[in-house]
C-alpha cells in the first residue's frame, strides 16, 4: 500500500480518511440522536394520547363485551400519531378493535408488567422485520370520584406499526449518507491544496536534487519559514555547498594532475625529438659496431621510438582530458578513407576489406584514420588473421566493424578494454604500443558523437564496432565548414 | 645534394636533425634563432628552409612571413602535435609542408624530397604555355603570368595550380590533393590544402567574392574553372 | 533508525480495521431496535365503577391470581342488600330484602362514610354466592375454601370495625378466601375499605384484618 502510492496520493487519502471519520462519526451521532428523538417523541405521543383516549372511552365495569368492542373502536379511531389496534384484556376476556382478539405482537413481559406495575408501559417489538410500538395501559378505577384508585384488572393494549418512523429513519440514513459523500468530495479540494502545499517544497527539493545530479552543483533551495521543510532545505543547501566544495577540490586536483601529465609529456618531447632524429644514424651504423654494442644501440633506438609514441599518445590523451581536442571535420567517402588508412600502412594485403562505395560521411579524417589504424593494428597484433574491416550504414550512422580471427577477448577484460594502460594480457604488454591506443580510439569516436564497443563475435574472434553519425557530431567546433572560401587571405578564418 | 637551412632553438633537436640530414648527404646549416636564420639566408643560399614553428623571439610564422616577402624558397615547418593553431598560421604564412616532431630523420628527408620535387622544373621539355583566361601558365618554365605580370608562387602553390589546371573542371577532393600534390601517404591535415588554396587565390584571383580559377565544390573539393 | 519493512503490514491492517469499524458501526445501528418493557407514566385512571348506590363491590380472583374489585349492579332499592337485577340466577338471594335507609339517603360518594350493615351483609352474601355467569366468563373465581352461600349470619359494624359472623368454621378459610371476605366486607362497609374486619365463625373468631387491596393515590406522571 505504501509503496504503490505516491506521497500526494497518501496525503490525500489520509486527509480524506480524517474527513470521512469526522463526517461519518458526526453523521452517525446525529443520526442516533435524531432517531432517538424521533422515536421518543412518537412513543411519548402515543403513550400519552393512548392514556388519554383510554381514560375517555374506557367502558365501565362490569364489562359488557359488546359495548367494550365499540369503545375499543372509538379509541382505535382516535389513534395518534399513527393508527393503532387496541386490545383489551380483563381476566380471561379478550377483545380488540381488529380482526383477531389477541395480538401476536404483545409479549408476556409487557402483560406481566401491566398487571403488576401501576404504570403505563411500552415496548418496541420487531416482528418479521417490522417494528411495532406496543403500549400497555392498566386501567385503575377510582373508588370514589376524584379520589384514590384501585387496579381494576382491565388492561388496554395498543399495537402501533412504526412504518412512518422506519421511513423517517431511512430518510435520516439517506440524508446522512447524502450529506457525508458530498462532504467528502468537498474535502477533496482542501486535501489537494494541502497536499500541494506540502508537495511544493518536496518538488522543489526534487528539482534541486535532479539539478545537482545533472552537475549543477551551485543549485540551492530558497528557504522559507521555520518548518521541517525549511530545515530540510537548509540541510540540503549545506550538503550541496559541502559537495560543491569537495567536487571543486577534486576537480582542481584532477586539473593539476592532468596538467602535470601534459607538462611531463611536453618536457619529455623535446629531448625525445632530438634522440629520435638520430636513431636513423645509429641504426645505419649499428652494423659496423661490435655485436654487443650494436644490440645495445638498436635497443636504445627501438625504445626511443616507443617512448616517442608513448609521449605523443599521452599528449593526445591530455588534450582530450583538457577538452582541447579539436575536430576538423570534412566530408569524405568512408570507403576511400579506410582504404587509404590500410594502404598507407601496407595492410591492404593482410586485411579483408568490405568497403561499399557511396558512404559519404562528415568526420575528421585524421582522427578517423587513428581510429581505423588503431583497431586494425590491434587486431593484427593481438588477434589472428584474417582481419576483416567492414563498413555499413544503418539509421543515420556509419558502422565500422573490425573483426579478427583470434581467440577473442577474456570476459573479465571486456569492460576495461578502453581503459588507459589496460593490458588484457600481461604477456602482450611489450608487444603493443603505448597502452593508450584503444583509449585514444574511444576518445576520438566520442569526439565524433559516436559509440564504440567490443565483443566476442559469435564465430569466434574479437569484434570492435564503431558507430559514427553521418551528420557529424551534434556540436563540433572550430572546424571550417568546407574546403576553403572565397575570402582569400583571411587568416583568422581557419581558426574561427 | 640539397642545401638545407635549419632554424631550431632546441639544441638537441637541432643537433639531432642536423646530424641525421648531414649523414644523408645534405648540406645543413643549423641556426638557433629566427633573426640569425634570416641573416644567414643570403650567405648560405639554401634550397630549402626547415623551420621550427616555436622559436623564442621571432616566431617561425614571422620568419616564414619574412621569407615569403622576398622569395619562394621551399619551406617545411617543424611542429609539435597539438600546436594546431600555429600550424594553420604557418601554413597561411606560406609554408609548403609541415612535419610533426618527434620524428625520424628519414621522414623529414622524405618530405624534403617531396617539396623539392614540387619546386623542380621538369627537365628537357620545351615551353608549354597554356592560357586560362588572363592567366598564362608555362608548365615547362614553371612561371605564371597574370595579365602579362609575373606571379610569384611558392612551390606548393605552383604545383597545386599546375595540378588543377592540367585537368580543368575536374573536381579533386582535398584528400586526393594531399596525396598527389603533397605526397602525403597518411591522412594529414586537410587545412594544408585549404591554406594553400587561400594563398593561391590571393595571388591569381581578382578581388571578388566568387573565385574564378580555383573554385570550391562544396562537400567535394576543388576544381579549376570553368572560366 | 530505519523502520522494519514488516511494520507496514500491521499498519495496513489497522487501517482496514478502522475503516471496517467506521463503515460497519453506523450500519449496525440503522433502523429501529427492540426495547425492553419501559414504564411510561401513570396508568389510565377512570371511574369504572357504577355509583356506590347502584352496586356492590365484590372481590374475586382473576385467572392471574389477582384480587380484583368486581362491581355488581343493583337496583336503586335494596332487596335484602342484594341487587336483584344482577342476581337472577342466585337461588339463595333473599327475596324479602327491604330498601336500606342507607341506599339513597347514604352519605355522598367519596365522603368515606360508613354504609349500613345490611348492605354489607348483602355484599358478603353475594360474594359467598360466587361469581355470576358473566363474571365466570371473564375468568373470575373465588378461592376454593370459601364456603357456599347462605352462611353469612350477621354483620356487626362498629366504629372502623366490622365483624362478619359466618355459619362456618373460619379457621378453615385459606388466606385468599379470608382476603375475599375481608375486602368485600370492608369496601361494603367503607368506601375506601379503610376498616378492620374480624371474621367470626362457629368455633371462634379470627384476628381483625384489613383488606390488602387499598386505593392508592394516582401516580403522577
Amino acid at each position: 500500500m505504501t509503496a504503490a502510492f505516491g506521497l500526494r496520493t497518501r496525503l490525500v487519502i489520509a486527509f480524506l480518511l480524517v474527513a470521512a471519520v469526522s463526517a461519518v462519526t458526526t453523521a452517525a451521532l446525529t443520526y442516533r440522536e435524531a432517531r432517538s428523538a424521533l422515536l421518543v417523541r412518537a412513543q411519548d405521543t402515543a403513550v400519552a394520547s393512548f392514556r388519554e383516549e383510554v381514560e375517555q372511552f374506557v367502558p365501565g365495569l362490569p364489562l359488557d363485551p359488546e359495548s367494550l368492542r365499540w369503545d375499543l373502536y372509538a379509541i382505535a379511531a382516535r389513534a395518534k400519531p399513527h393508527p393503532w389496534i387496541v386490545f383489551a384484556e380483563y381476566g380471561s376476556l379478550r377483545a380488540s378493535s381488529g380482526d383477531r382478539p389477541v395480538s401476536g405482537v404483545l409479549t408476556a413481559e409487557l402483560r406481566r408488567t401491566a398487571l403488576t406495575s401501576p404504570h403505563g408501559s411500552f415496548e418496541r417489538v420487531v416482528k418479521d422485520g417490522k417494528a411495532y410500538l406496543t403500549i400497555a395501559m392498566p386501567v385503575m378505577t377510582r373508588v370514589v370520584a376524584g379520589g384514590d384508585a384501585l387496579p381494576s384488572g382491565l388492561v388496554l393494549f395498543a399495537v402501533m406499526p412504526m412504518t412512518n418512523e422506519e421511513g423517517d429513519i431511512d430518510a435520516l440514513v439517506t440524508a446522512a449518507r447524502d450529506g457525508a459523500l458530498p462532504g467528502l468530495a468537498v474535502a477533496l479540494v482542501p486535501a489537494l491544496l494541502a497536499a500541494r502545499s506540502v508537495l511544493r517544497p518536496v518538488r522543489a527539493l526534487r528539482r534541486a536534487a535532479q539539478s545537482m545530479g545533472g552537475g549543477q552543483l551551485d543549485t540551492r533551495i530558497p528557504v522559507h519559514g521555520r518548518d521541517e521543510m525549511a530545515d530540510l532545505a537548509r540541510t540540503f543547501n549545506d550538503s550541496a555547498a559541502r559537495l560543491e566544495r569537495s567536487v571543486q577540490e577534486l576537480r582542481d586536483a584532477g586539473v593539476r594532475a592532468r596538467r602535470f601529465a601534459s607538462d611531463v609529456s611536453h618536457e619529455l618531447r623535446t629531448p625525445l625529438a632530438g634522440m629520435l632524429a638520430v636513431t636513423d644514424v645509429v641504426d645505419e651504423d649499428a652494423g659496423t659496431l661490435d655485436p654487443e654494442t650494436a644490440r645495445a644501440v638498436r635497443l636504445i633506438s627501438l625504445e626511443t621510438g616507443r617512448l616517442a609514441v608513448l609521449v605523443e599518445d599521452l599528449m593526445e590523451i591530455s588534450r582530450f582530458d583538457a577538452r582541447a581536442a579539436e575536430l576538423v571535420a570534412d566530408e569524405v567517402d568512408a570507403a576511400e578513407a579506410v582504404r587509404s588508412t590500410l594502404s598507407g600502412r601496407q595492410w591492404l594485403g593482410r586485411v579483408r576489406a568490405e568497403l561499399p562505395g557511396g558512404l559519404r560521411i562528415r568526420l575528421d579524417p585524421r582522427r578517423f584514420d587513428v581510429v581505423v589504424a588503431n583497431l586494425v593494428g590491434n587486431a593484427l597484433r593481438h588477434g589472428g588473421e584474417p582481419v576483416t574491416v567492414r563498413l555499413s550504414a544503418r539509421e543515420g550512422v556509419l558502422i565500422t566493424e573490425v573483426r579478427d580471427s583470434g581467440p577473442g577477448i577474456a570476459a573479465e577484460a571486456l569492460p576495461h578494454l578502453f581503459d588507459r594502460f589496460y593490458k588484457a594480457d600481461a604477456a602482450r604488454s611489450r608487444s603493443s604500443g603505448s597502452g593508450l591506443g584503444l583509449a585514444i580510439t574511444a576518445e576520438n569516436v566520442h569526439l565524433h558523437g559516436g559509440t564504440i564497443r567490443a565483443e566476442n563475435a559469435p564465430g569466434g574472434g574479437a569484434l570492435f564496432t564503431v558507430e559514427l553519425p553521418f551528420e557529424g557530431p551534434a556540436s563540433w567546433c572550430g572546424a571550417p565548414d568546407g574546403p576553403g572560401s572565397a575570402r582569400g587571405g583571411d587568416r583568422t578564418e581557419a581558426t574561427s | 645534394m640539397p642545401r638545407v637551412l635549419l632554424i631550431e632553438d632546441d639544441p638537441s633537436v637541432r643537433e639531432g636533425v642536423e646530424l641525421g640530414l648531414r649523414r644523408r648527404g645534405h648540406e645543413v646549416l643549423a641556426i638557433a634563432t629566427g633573426e640569425a636564420g634570416l641573416e644567414a639566408l643570403g650567405g648560405f643560399r639554401p634550397d630549402l628552409l626547415l623551420l621550427d614553428l616555436m622559436l623564442p623571439a621571432m616566431s617561425g610564422v614571422q620568419v616564414c612571413d619574412r621569407v615569403r616577402g622576398t622569395s619562394q624558397l621551399p619551406i617545411i615547418m617543424l611542429t609539435a602535435r597539438g600546436d594546431d593553431t600555429d600550424v594553420v598560421l604557418g601554413l597561411e604564412a606560406g609554408a609548403d609542408d609541415y612535419v610533426v616532431k618527434p620524428v625520424r630523420t628519414g621522414v623529414i628527408e622524405a618530405r624534403i624530397r617531396a617539396v623539392l620535387r614540387r619546386a623542380a622544373r621538369p627537365a628537357g621539355t620545351g615551353p608549354a604555355l597554356e592560357h586560362h583566361g588572363e592567366l598564362a601558365v608555362d608548365r615547362a618554365a614553371h612561371t605564371v603570368l597574370k595579365s602579362g605580370d609575373s606571379v610569384a608562387l611558392a612551390p606548393s602553390e605552383l604545383k597545386l595550380l599546375l595540378h588543377l589546371s592540367a585537368a580543368p573542371e575536374q573536381v579533386f577532393s582535398r584528400q586526393r590533393l594531399l596525396e598527389e600534390v603533397w605526397e602525403h601517404k597518411y591522412h594529414c591535415d586537410v587545412r594544408l590544402v585549404d591554406a594553400c588554396v587561400r594563398r593561391l587565390r590571393t595571388k591569381i584571383e581578382d578581388p571578388s567574392p566568387e573565385p574564378r580559377y580555383i573554385q570550391t565544390v562544396r562537400g567535394s573539393g576543388y576544381r579549376f574553372g570553368p572560366l | 533508525m530505519r523502520k522494519p519493512v514488516s511494520r507496514g503490514l500491521p499498519r495496513t491492517a489497522r487501517c482496514a480495521a478502522l475503516l471496517l469499524v467506521l463503515g460497519v458501526g453506523p450500519l449496525a445501528g440503522c433502523g429501529i431496535q427492540e426495547t425492553a418493557v419501559v414504564e411510561a407514566g401513570r396508568p389510565a385512571v377512570a371511574d369504572l365503577l357504577p355509583p356506590r348506590e347502584g352496586r356492590v363491590l365484590l372481590f374475586f380472583f382473576s385467572p392471574d391470581g389477582e384480587l380484583l374489585p368486581v362491581p355488581r349492579n343493583v337496583d336503586a332499592a335494596w332487596r335484602g342488600g342484594v341487587p336483584a337485577s344482577s342476581m337472577p340466577d342466585d337461588p339463595s338471594a333473599p327475596a324479602d330484602g327491604t330498601p336500606g335507609g342507607n341506599g339513597l339517603g347514604g352519605p355522598p360518594p367519596g365522603d368515606g362514610g360508613m354504609s349500613g350493615p345490611l348492605s354489607t351483609l348483602a355484599a358478603v352474601t353475594a360474594l359467598l354466592a360466587g361469581p355470576d355467569t358473566s363474571e365466570r366468563r371473564a375468568g373470575l373465581r373465588s378461592a376454593p375454601s370459601l364456603p357456599g352461600a347462605s352462611v353469612a349470619d350477621r354483620i356487626d359494624e362498629g366504629d372502623l370495625t366490622v365483624e362478619v359472623v359466618l355459619r362456618a368454621r373460619v379457621a378453615r378459610l385459606s388466606a385468599p378466601a379470608r382476603d375475599q371476605l375481608v375486602c368485600t366486607a370492608a369496601y361494603a362497609a367503607h368506601t375506601k375499605g379503610a376498616v378492620s374486619v374480624t371474621l367470626v365463625g362457629q368455633e371462634g373468631r379470627l384476628p381483625p384484618a384489613e383488606c390488602p387491596v387499598r386505593p392508592v393515590p394516582v401516580p403522577a406522571r
